[in-house]
């Protein structure tokens, strides 16, 4: 008798246990899905998708803000602005480009907007400098040779780049972010500006230029 | 090619990004150039120089509650917008009519139907006059100060009854003239 209920009890159907299991299944699937069928379900009224969208790219375009802003809580808002405003004109993306060229461009241009206006915090706080900068051959080849920059900490040629940066215009501060430290195409930053190749390879060669003149103590 | 040209294509000829016509005009150039020998190395420690920026991170809990603040912030934004009427109350602190919480509209309303039942109050319980002026004298209490002024409209009316006049006329001027209802 005792072994029949044993045996009940392990074939009883529990709901509860198939509901948890389906929906562990659902966030695993979804982590992995892609983004066009992220964007479809939210376009579709599943705004939890939205989610997987905004772990999958909040450290991107966070990178890209703080680098145009130099401060953390300023780089912060914009992203959540950003993320804000995907979410609330998500109806509107007819999916011409993939979704993170246009929260991108979004991104972007909310930040344009912000450093415009002059809102940006004036002081910097900066990000932590990762370890795996000691085995980047740019950096190695940089501290090798004999200059002021070897007398200075990393932190305060962080300071230095950081304050030559903020000393260009928002566009050519854009394009230099954008190419030289995230490694965009001209096309890609072209198409995240709205300008052509042309303007991009222009900004860029000004920006670099000024750059020079503000680093060369550390060059 | 000159001096402008070849800078502006350096740092393509460095990335191995130019045609190889074009590349080779750029090595030429530069291999009789000592100005531009300089720009390119020094444009080449620049990019060595931003490597730092590269290995910027914000820290490993710095994400831990975007999310949350995510959904915080949407519902701000999502969440119905305050009326002005609303706004206003806030601001002064006030607690509004029910009326006013509901927007302007229903505000001026609700104002119409209080003003309406305010005059209804004010105006007698009983009013049977032939004229809005006879109406007047409807009212329960006539001051003496009022009195000669409703004469002289009621001497006017056509339809003003004659003993309304005579009362009005008779009445004394010490006290008040009480209740006059025809």
């Amino acid at each position: 008798m005792t072994a029949l209920r044993k045996l009940a009890s392990k074939l009883t159907f529990r709901p509860e246990t198939l509901a948890e299991a389906r929906q562990a299944e659902q966030v695993v699937d979804l982590a992995q899905v892609a983004d066009e069928t992220l964007v479809a379900r939210v376009q579709d009224g599943d705004a939890g998708a939205f989610d997987h969208l905004v772990e999958r790219y909040k450290e991107r375009l966070y990178a890209t803000v703080y680098h145009m802003t130099g401060n953390h809580a300023d780089a912060n808002d914009l992203v959540q602005d950003t993320f804000i405003k995907a979410f609330t004109s998500i109806r509107g993306f007819k999916r011409e480009s993939s979704f993170y060229t246009w929260i991108y461009r979004i991104a972007v241009n909310r930040t344009l907007n912000h450093l415009k206006r002059g809102k940006n915090r004036l002081q910097f706080s900066l990000d932590d400098i990762d370890s795996h900068i000691q085995s980047d051959p740019d950096f190695v080849e940089l501290m090798s040779h004999v200059t002021p920059r070897r007398e200075v900490g990393l932190t305060e040629l962080q300071e230095k780049l950081n304050v030559a940066l903020q000393k260009l215009s928002e566009h050519h501060r854009a394009v230099v972010v954008m190419h030289d430290v995230q490694g965009l195409t001209h096309a890609d930053i072209g198409k995240a500006l709205h300008c052509s190749e042309g303007t991009v390879r222009s900004r860029l060669f000004y920006a670099r230029q000024q750059l020079q003149g503000l680093l060369a103590d550390y060059l | 090619m000159n001096c402008r040209q070849t800078k502006q294509l350096l740092h393509d000829f460095t990335d191995g990004r130019l045609a190889e016509s074009v590349a080779r005009e750029v090595q030429r150039h530069v291999a009789e150039c000592s100005d531009c020998r300089v720009f390119q190395q020094r444009d080449r420690q620049l990019q060595q120089l931003l490597a730092v920026k590269r290995h910027e991170t914000p820290g490993p809990d710095y994400f831990n509650n975007f999310l949350v603040e995510f959904h915080q912030r949407l519902a701000e934004v999502t969440a119905p917008r305050a009326t002005f009427w609303q706004r206003l109350s806030d601001r002064l602190r006030i607690e509004p009519l029910v009326v006013l919480r509901s927007g302007f509209m229903p505000a001026l309303g609700a104002a119409f139907v209080v003003a309406l039942l305010l005059r209804g109050s004010a105006l007698p319980a009983r009013v049977e006059s032939h004229t809005p002026n006879v109406a007047m004298l409807n009212a329960t209490t006539v001051s003496t100060v009022e009195a000669p002024a409703l004469l002289a409209v009621a001497q006017t009316d056509f339809h003003t009854p004659r003993y309304v006049l005579d009362r009005i006329t008779t009445a004394p001027a010490s006290y008040e003239v009480a209740s006059i209802h025809f």
